[in-house]
Formats: C-alpha cells, structure tokens, sequence
C-alpha cells in the first residue's frame, strides 16, 4: 500500500471513528439514531390502524397506526384515486389515473393491486378512462373480494367490473341515471339514483347482468341522500342518511329492503328538520360524515348548527346514535380549528371526515383538512392523540 | 344522487384536469352570459365543456355535431331523455332553453335545416321517460350509426365510448 492510499484508508477509517463517536454521544443523550430500511405491516392488521387518503389531485394513502400516532407506511397514487382493502387484508387497491408527462400525454386508468404487507405493487390492471369523482363510493369490493367495482362517469354512468381472482377487468355495465357503489354480497351491487329508487345490478360469473330497481323512497330534488352514506357489505345493513337528517335503515340484497326512516334531530329530542332555508337547526354534513361500529350498532354522525343547503358544512359535533332504538347516545363536541386563511376566510375549520375501528374497544378517527388527524375514544369522546398530517381525504379501516 | 353535492365535486375534478381550458370561453362579446348559456356552462359544461369539447372518449363532443341528432324524432327526444338530462333540476322552460343553446349554438353547423327549438311542454313530457333502463351506450351509439349512415352526421360522433382496456392513445386528455 502506497502512502497515499494508506492515507486515505485513515482518513476514512477516521470519519467512521468520528461517527461512532457522534453517534454514542447522541445515544447517551436519549436519542435514538434511525437506520433506514423497508419495514413490513403487520397481517392481520391491528384494529386501530387507519389509512388516510391526502390531497386532491395527485394523492398518497397512508397508513397509521393509531394507538402509537406513528405513521407506518405510504402509497403513492395517482389523479384522485379511490382505495380498497381486501376482506382477508392481504391487499390494497388503488383505482387512479396517470398522465405520462404529469398533466399531459398518454393517460393510463388503472387499478393497482398491492401487497398489504409490503406495500409493493403486485398487478396493474388497465380500466377504461372516465370522468375522475372524488366519492369514496366510487370504489367497492364485494364480500369475498374476489370482485371490484369502479364507478365510472363517462358522463353516462356505468361500473366497471373486476375479477380479482384472475386480476382482470371483466367488463363495463351501464348503470343509467344512478351512480355509486354499494357491494351487495359476492353477487353485485347496488347503486342511488336520481329518481329516488335504488338500482341493484347483479353480475353472474360469466358476466351476465342483471337491473333492478326499487320502487322511489326519497326526492333527490328536495331531500336528496349523501352520497357518503355508509353500508356493510358482510351484513348487507345499510344506512342512507338524507341531508335532512332522515335514515333509511336497508337491507341490501337482490331485492332491498327499505325500513321507514327515522330522524336524527327526533332521536335527540329535537323537531324533525326541515328544508327551510332559514331554518337553523343540528344538520348532518361534511364528507365521509357517516360511520357505522358493527358489534355496537351505533352509527357516528358529524353534525353543524346550520340552514339546509348546509349539507357541505364540516361538523362542529359528533353525535352517536343507537340504531336499534332510534335514540342518541351521546354527543361529543370537537374543537374549532383556525385556518391558514385559503378556505375560510376568519371562521374556524370543523370536521369532515370521520371514521369508526371496528373492534370491542374502539376508536374514532377524525380528519381535517387544515390541522392533524385526531384519534377519540368512541364511548367517551376523549381526544386520545393528534397526529400531525393534514389529511382530509377519507380515512378507512380494516372490516368496513 | 343530486345536485348539489355531486357535481360540485366533479366541477372540482374538472377543473383540475381540464385547467388548460380557457374559461373566458364561456363568455359572449359582451362578457355576460344569456341564462340558457348560464344554465348550460353550470349543468352540463362540467363534463362537455364549456364550450362542447372536452375529451371525445370519455365524454360525447357537442360542438358542432349534437344537432345532428335532431334528424329525427327518437334523436331529438333522446337529448332530453338521457338521465343526466332528465333529472335537473332546471324548470322545463329553462331545460328548453338550455337544450336550445346547446343544440343551436354549441351545435352550430350539425342542426338539421328547419329543425324547431325545443318547446317547455316537449321538454316536460320527455323528460317523464328518462333512459334508465337501456343499455345507455349501446343506444347512443345505434343512433349515431342511423345518423351517420342516413344523414351524413360526421364519422367523429363514434370517438365516444371506445372502452381502453388497456395503455391510452397519446391524445387523451
């Protein structure tokens, strides 16, 4: 060995040294040093973890976990995309759009199917391109997971179906005057629409289709259905919040079963809302405004103070509601969020998105587009954690 | 489905994707805009564009070529029956209007000669049947073969409904 390389070697050998110093110092000061490297989630997935969708346009989804407030992984996507996780939590789906120079040249519509567990990208399957709808009904997996359904406005309305188990897409149904996805068991869907009937459309394996639709339950012109409302695919129980406040507890199915609706204001003895332009009351609104906890039966609503026409208003409240007896559990207050100024202009910034873990214990999430996401305890209403992510997509949970 | 949610929504998506759109086209010289050119540009312009152009694929181009579907009767009465169409939430006198301005104006150049603007008593019986239970695409796309094959309608009015499954053309927006 030359001088010169001999003295290259101790220099280098030293830098090592002066790390190995640095680093024990930092250690000794109570700081752990981070390594880099591909973690893995874990399978099953604990019940408080939650994934949130971020931005408008191009997205992320990211997953935390919610009883550590700590951020454990993260999927990019492209033009807003829709999210799923498969029934056994093997996978995630991701329906979205690139453009192969960002906003311009080809366009791709895809769904990418990935490993839950490593987050890495199994399978693109190639859909047709569509008019793109930030719902979170536009993407729905049946009760085995071996179906998708990607809502698609072309502007007609149709869904495009997937076979899972081959990874592929089976075909486009043409789903006229109604659009969204509610999955009706392994054998189809159902879907609102705009007469104020709900369309079933059930899609046999060899992908015959079949259209149904229930006889008008509610006037999309006068108190029309958000189209938030939430179903649970393993019971087939849905509940179509009206923007009144009404709910219409259905059984979904080949032929569904609509029960006479209740009012949320009636449940916690106040009059039945209106549709008075000047008449201030509690009104359901925000986003993904609407969550079910399974075991329990109670649903969480995000409530304002409000005239209607208010429907788009983040919440100031949640109110939790027993759905077997039509009454009100409690009511939990949330704070007022001050804005950086590009929304709202000098009022506070309440919540839109909420979303319920589905376990004996559980948790709320709750997002805002403005602040951090916040974990409450369901039965108390305690704020648990905040975590720092300005969210404000949808937040989803392992079982709904 | 109404109204009010939904295509705010989608209004946002557009405007996102379709930014590059100059929205000064939406105006007259004057820069103000007739209701029925309003009603147009708020319930249909999201998608069609404001002007009738968006992306041909995924959505039917209007300009200069929706007027051909007043050829005859089963096509003047599906502009008013398609669901999206039917269930508004404008009047029937302001649906009339509107589906005048689009056939009249953003069509422009397809209007078969003689054809007569939509009338408010038309529109409201039409629009009682709306197209729910048909294979809507495959309907449309039976009357664009009629029309182009016994009216000389331009050959462009079968770039809709194209379904990619699979990589885009470099041209889609």
């Amino acid at each position: 060995m030359t001088g010169g390389r001999l003295g290259k070697a101790l220099l280098a050998s030293s830098f090592l040294f002066l790390i190995q110093v640095t680093e024990s110092a930092r250690a000794e000061d109570d700081t752990t040093p981070e390594t880099y490297g591909v973690a893995t989630l874990k399978l099953p997935a604990p019940p408080h973890r939650f994934i949130t969708a971020n931005g408008f346009g191009t997205s992320t989804f990211t997953v935390f976990d919610g009883d550590t407030g700590k951020m454990e992984g993260n999927i990019s996507a492209g033009y807003v995309p829709n999210f799923g996780e498969s029934p056994d939590g093997s996978h995630f789906y991701v329906s979205e759009t690139y453009w192969v120079h960002g906003t311009r040249g080809a366009r791709q519509d895809m769904v990418t199917v990935y490993d839950a567990k490593t987050l890495s990208a199994e399978k693109e399957i190639p859909i047709p391109s569509r008019a793109l709808v930030n719902q979170l009904h536009n993407f729905g997996l049946s009760l085995s997971g071996h179906r998708g359904y990607v809502y698609a406005m072309q502007p007609a309305s149709s869904v495009i179906w997937l076979d899972l188990k081959n990874q592929t897409a089976g075909g486009t149904i043409d789903l006229p005057g109604c659009s969204m996805i509610y999955p009706v068991g392994d054998e189809g869907f159902t879907s609102l629409c705009g007469d104020g009937s709900l369309a079933t459309v059930l899609v046999s394996d060899q992908g015959k289709v079949t259209m149904t639709h229930s006889k008008p339950f509610f006037d999309a012109n006068r108190d029309p259905i958000f189209d938030d409302s939430i179903s649970d695919t393993a019971s087939g129980k849905a509940f179509f919040v009206s923007f009144t406040g009404l709910v219409y507890e259905t059984k979904l199915g080949a032929t569904p079963v609509i029960e006479k609706p209740w009012s949320i204001q009636q449940a916690a003895g106040l009059p039945v809302a209106g549709t008075g332009v000047k008449e201030l009351t509690w009104r359901p609104g925000g986003h993904q405004l609407v969550a079910y906890h399974k075991a329990s039966g109670k649903l969480f609503v995000i409530m304002h103070m409000g005239n209607y026409w208010t429907q788009d208003a983040g919440g100031s409240e949640i109110w939790v509601l027993d759905t077997k007896k039509h009454s009100l559990v409690s009511r939990f207050p949330l704070w007022a969020v001050p804005t950086s100024g590009a929304i709202v202009k000098d009022k506070p910034v309440y919540y839109r998105n909420l979303q319920v873990s589905q376990d004996q214990h559980p948790v709320i999430f709750l997002l805002n587009t403005e602040g951090n996401d916040m974990v409450l305890d369901a039965t108390t209403g305690k704020l648990l954690r905040k975590i720092e992510a300005a969210s404000g997509g949808a937040a989803y949970v392992s079982g709904m | 489905m109404r109204a009010q949610t939904l295509p705010l929504r989608i209004l946002q998506a557009l405007t996102v994707l379709f930014a590059a759109v100059p929205v000064a086209m939406a105006h007259n010289a004057t820069g103000a805009m007739s209701p029925a050119q309003a009603n147009f540009v708020l319930h249909c312009g999201g998608c069609h564009g404001v002007d009738g152009t968006t992306n041909a694929e995924a959505v039917p181009d209007l300009k200069h070529q929706v007027g051909y579907f007043l050829n005859f009767p089963e096509g003047r009465a599906y502009l008013s029956r398609l669901p999206n169409v039917a269930f508004s939430t404008l009047t029937d006198q302001e649906l009339a209007d509107a589906l005048n301005y689009m056939v009249f104006v953003i069509g422009e150049g397809s209007v078969p000669q003689g054809a007569k603007p939509y009338q408010a008593a038309e529109v409201a019986s039409l629009r009682r049947t709306p197209l729910t239970g048909a294979p809507l695409r495959a309907y449309r796309a039976g009357l664009v073969e009629r029309l182009i094959r016994d009216y000389g309608a331009a050959e462009t009015l079968r770039l809709y409904g194209r379904d990619n499954y699979g990589v885009g053309s470099a041209d889609r927006r």
